[in-house]
């Protein structure tokens, strides 16, 4: 696992964070939103925390995590698995602008729609980027 | 691309761990390779063929689409 003490104090950060915003709902300054949002980000990085405690204690375990981590099939399908993510985000979005417009609801529709715009032009820099670099 | 990773393996007694380990990936990604399921990069290919003690074309067969 590549920069471990680095990731462990960026957990501790979440946590922390995470738990300030929980206490800030509690005492009234901010709404229950918020206080969502931190128990989301204390309990990842509590499980964050966990998995960086057996990786530093069970050498088995941190073999299987290296070896994972360099494992060129996983990235192959992590790559694969984001680029489907992609493509499933763009067509549903295609769809959603077209039915909310067909529902009547023009303001979902409009949000559906700048969400095809925004990938499709991250799609394009990202290409720009990558062109020049490969 | 078909190879000849399972049948060499078996011919000289390696366990799909022990070749995984070797070669710095997952027991899965060897498995994978040997039913044709992924092809592996150039590098990987290299290693592997390099650990038998044979060239990249002794282990790999090439098939044209």
């Amino acid at each position: 696992m590549k920069s471990y003490g680095k990731r462990v104090y960026i957990s501790i950060f979440w946590l922390v964070l995470g738990a300030a915003l929980v206490i800030l709902e509690f005492i009234g300054k901010l709404d229950s939103f918020w206080s969502g949002m931190g128990a989301g980000l204390m309990a990842i990085a509590i499980l964050q925390l966990i998995r960086y405690a057996r990786y530093s204690r069970d050498s088995e375990y941190r073999e299987k995590v290296d070896t994972a981590g360099k494992d060129e099939r996983n990235r192959y399908i992590s790559n694969k698995a984001w680029a489907w993510a992609g493509y499933i985000f763009v067509i549903a979005s295609a769809v959603a602008t077209v039915a909310f417009k067909v529902a009547g609801q023009d303001e979902l529709s409009v949000a559906c729609g700048c969400g095809v715009g925004i990938m499709v032009m991250l799609y394009w820099i990202s290409y720009l980027i990558l062109s020049r670099k490969y | 691309m078909k190879n000849r990773i399972e049948e060499i393996r078996g011919e000289r007694g390696i366990r799909q761990e022990e070749l995984a380990k070797a070669m710095g990936v997952s027991r899965q990604t060897i498995s994978s390779l040997e039913n044709g399921r992924y092809n592996p990069s150039i590098m990987l290919a290299h290693n592997i063929a390099r650990y038998f003690g044979m060239t990249i074309e002794e282990v790999f067969i090439f098939e044209e689409e």
